[in-house]
């Protein structure tokens, strides 16, 4: 890291402490090798995309970090904890310190935008007083900008708006890092558009750190700070938006096909 | 939180309905085992039971007061019949009330059923022990053939002898000078004779009968299924039928000759001194009344029996229709 | 052709085994210290109160058309006034537990198998482990309790209303006072008529709980799976019901109970 780049970052925040660690990182299923051997680090404060085409193990990767898979091999350090070998209880209490925003929002279709956004309060025994939940769905709501949907249920909601929901349950938490999965996958340029800035307006009110998954380049532009090209289960190629619009590599090439 | 407290109430409505109603169904279904009300234990003692389970009914004046509690063999000869009746019940039954067992229609359960005795009784208390009566079953109809089939027997060896002595040569028949009565008298004891051998046929039939029914082919399947068993019957019933009727219009003609033989001023007693002869004429006609009777009481109670009842019926149409009774 | 069929009966028997160890880990879970309770209430509410009209109009039906049918028969044995007993006696035993089942099967097993497995491809389940939540026990566990508990109850119920319905057919051509009917038929029904049901239904609320939420939990395949879920789980239960019957008639036979 050159003295440039570390008083770009000094600017807007991110540190050298390093919030996400994976070294080594492999996962198959069957004979279906997804990820074999990706390294991976996250300073605090920073924005980190792993680019990658559908199906080339980007998702895989977060939820190993959040172990929602379990990794075959390799280690993974969040938060200074090994996610790989932590307890049930353990991996809880560090899972309401890690964000997860799914592709589809993924809201419970049988509760209200309210009891969706109460529903890691109450699962995490952060707050069960009306009162207090009241008024962190109070804040959350402003903060994605839809308070008026507090009654209503997810199928009364756009792809957009579900999105901001999901996201609104994410921040409920307070996350120190937070994992986007295909942010703005299945959303219109524009609700993309105002999805990432959003996720970077809140990202700077929280103070999170993110790693974003996606094959959308527009995100890449918009908000990330470095980009880690995935292909082929390994790190690719790594490098900011203009190194990688520089770059002759033919797999980063393959991205800006349609830019 | 209305909303979440409405389905709570609904949920909470749910069960317990679930609930009531199914402690509500157990404890029905426990009443009927005598739940309802405190019952006492009388007994009875029978031969046989036939196929008698416990839980059968027990009625008094067709009203269910109980059931059959136990059955316990006794010894060889004895099954004792334990009934739970009803307390309440119980009151209106007397000590000599008398015990049966029957069924409940054609196809139904064995029940027991308790009738009145004769005369006035105490009520009855816990280990009463009840009089029975034989139940009316194929083994009463078979009883009744039975005793039939003996009276026929004694009757045909009686008219046997009284015939041959009145035939014989030099009898007292022969003194008689009124030839029209005597060739009357012969008359009626070749009748007589007639009758005696048709008697004895009929016995050995149902002799046969009775030992197919017996022989465990049961009384439906021989009387109902079996059309030659059925066509048996019949005839064997014709038969006991003519008998009766020969059998009366025999005795009518001997006891008018032997109120010929009574009368001091008749014929006859002038002429027969032989009061030997007299006494065996006057014995064999009150056999021969006897006979007659008893033989018609059988062939009712046979009419009474139910799988009789049809043919009967049957034959009592044709004679409207020939437009002869019989008697 | 061989081979398929090999096939076949091979993934028959995988299916087969995979749902024991799904039951297996529902049993690890089922006495679990946290218990979901508001989740289990919600789910008796659903699988037991809002499926009570569709299986309460079944078993009404089913007494009025038994009772309407047997009649013809009985009266030519002359047993017409046999007809609320035996009525009693097909519902109480049989006719009660099955249709209570196979109607739950029907509404209760398609919809767990459409919810659940709409809720894995949408990741609302992982989304659930990510907020400090066993989505096992959350959303299996209940669901299975619930369906267990209720199905009885609903099964209870239906009795009384195919019982009450076979008091109309019986009026239908006679005139019979409730009193008499209930009576008559109280007086055929033992407790070896009516506890047999209620244990085997207890085993039909399980099967349709464990297979609904097995192939709900076990959807792939995006939306597409979501549809196969829902239907498979209705061909299993119903299918499962019918092999749990015949294993309780079994049993009650052995028992010597029939």
């Amino acid at each position: 890291m050159d003295a440039q780049t570390s008083l770009e970052h000094a600017a807007t925040g991110i540190t050298d402490e390093r919030v996400v660690e994976v070294r080594g990182l492999r996962k198959a299923f069957g004979s279906n090798v997804v990820l074999d051997g990706f390294d991976l680090d996250l300073r605090r404060g920073e924005n980190l995309m792993v680019l990658g085409k559908s199906g080339s193990g980007k998702s895989v990767l977060i939820k190993c970090i959040m172990r929602l898979l379990q990794a075959d091999a390799g280690t993974i350090r969040v938060l200074g904890q090994d996610v790989l070998t932590l307890d049930q209880e353990a991996l809880d209490r560090l899972r309401v310190r890690i964000g997860f925003l799914f592709q589809s929002s993924a809201l419970y279709d049988s509760m209200t935008v309210e009891e969706n956004l109460e529903f890691p309060l109450r699962r995490h025994w952060i707050t069960r007083d009306p009162k207090q939940t009241d008024a962190l769905v109070d804040e959350v709501l402003n903060a994605v900008g839809l308070p008026q949907t507090r009654r209503m249920y997810p199928s009364e909601l756009s792809g957009g708006m579900k999105r901001r929901i999901g996201l609104a349950r994410t921040l409920i938490l307070k996350p120190e890092v937070v994992l986007y999965d295909e942010p703005t996958t299945g959303l219109d340029p524009i609700t993309g558009k105002e999805i990432v800035e959003l996720i970077l307006k809140l990202q700077r009110a929280y103070n999170t750190s993110s790693i974003i998954i996606s094959h959308d380049l527009n995100v890449a532009k918009l908000a990330a700070n470095r980009i880690i090209v995935l292909h082929e289960g390994r790190n690719h190629v790594e490098g900011s938006y203009a190194d990688l619009r520089a770059s002759n590599d033919p797999v980063v090439r393959s991205f800006f096909i349609f830019m | 939180m209305s909303k979440e407290g409405n389905v709570a109430v609904r949920l909470g409505l749910f069960v317990l309905v679930g609930t009531v109603l199914l402690v509500l169904g157990l404890y029905l279904l426990g009443s009927k085992r005598g739940l309802f009300s405190s019952t006492i234990t009388v007994s009875a003692e029978f031969r046989q039971v036939g196929g008698l389970r416990p839980g059968n009914n027990v009625r008094y004046a067709g009203i269910n007061v109980g059931t059959v509690e136990r059955l316990s063999i006794m010894n060889d000869s004895t099954v004792r019949v334990d009934i739970a009746l009803r307390e309440d019940q119980a009151a209106h039954i007397r000590s000599n009330a008398i015990v049966s067992i029957g069924s409940d229609g054609l196809m139904g359960n064995k029940l027991m059923n308790i009738e009145p005795g004769d005369g006035p009784g105490e009520p009855v208390t816990d280990g009463s022990m009840l009089h029975t009566s034989i139940p009316l079953d194929t083994d009463a109809m078979l009883e009744t053939l039975d005793r039939t089939n003996e009276n026929l027997a004694a009757i045909t060896s009686d008219l046997r002898q009284l015939a041959e002595r009145l035939n014989r040569p030099g009898s007292v028949l022969d003194l008689f000078s009124d030839t029209v009565l005597a060739a009357q008298l012969r008359g009626s004891l070749s009748e007589l004779n007639a009758s005696a051998q048709a008697a004895q046929s009929a016995t050995e039939q149902a002799n046969a009968l009775i030992a197919d029914v017996r022989g465990g082919k049961g009384a439906l399947g021989t009387l109902i299924g079996d059309p030659v068993a059925e066509q048996q019957v019949k005839g064997l019933l014709q038969q006991l039928q003519l008998l009766s009727d020969s059998l009366s219009s025999a005795a009518g003609e001997v006891e008018r000759f032997s109120t010929g033989l009574n009368d001091p001023k008749g014929l006859a007693h002038a002429l027969t001194q032989d009061t030997i002869v007299a006494s065996d004429v006057r014995r064999s006609l009150a056999n021969l009344e006897q006979g007659s009777e008893l033989l018609n009481e059988n062939l009712k109670a046979l009419q009474r029996n139910w799988f009789f009842r049809r043919y009967f019926r049957e034959k009592e149409k044709d004679l409207k229709r020939d437009g002869s009774p019989k008697d | 052709m061989v081979r398929g069929t090999a096939a076949k009966v091979t993934s028959v028997l995988r299916d087969a085994g995979e749902l024991m160890a799904f039951a297996g880990r529902f049993f690890q879970q089922a006495f679990h210290k946290r218990f979901e309770w508001r989740e289990f209430f919600r789910q008796c509410y659903i699988n037991g109160t809002l499926t009570l009209p569709l299986v309460g109009i079944t078993a009404f039906i089913m007494g009025l058309v038994l009772t309407v049918q047997s009649r013809p028969t009985l009266e030519r044995f002359g047993a017409a006034s046999m007809l609320p007993a035996m009525v009693a006696i097909s519902v109480v035993r049989e006719i009660a537990p099955v249709i209570t089942a196979i109607i739950g099967a029907g509404k209760i097993g398609s919809s767990m198998g459409a919810e659940l497995g709409s809720m894995k491809v949408t990741e609302q389940i992982d989304a659930m482990e990510v907020s400090g939540t066993n989505p096992f026990r959350y959303l299996v566990v209940t669901r299975v309790w619930s369906t267990t508990l209720m199905i009885p109850v609903l099964m209870v119920i239906s009795d009384a209303i195919a019982i009450w319905a076979t008091w109309i057919g019986v009026n239908i051509k006679d005139d019979v006072s409730w009193g008499l009917f209930y009576r008559q038929v109280f007086e055929s029904l033992e407790f070896s008529d009516f506890l047999p049901a209620l244990i085997k239904s207890y085993f039909f609320g399980f099967a349709i709980g464990i297979v609904g939420c097995y192939r709900g939990y076990g959807t792939e395949k995006g939306t597409e799976g979501v549809g196969q879920a829902a239907h498979s789980a209705v061909v299993t239960a119903s299918l499962l019901i019918f092999i749990l019957d015949l294993m309780a008639v079994q049993v009650t036979d052995i028992l010597g109970l029939n």
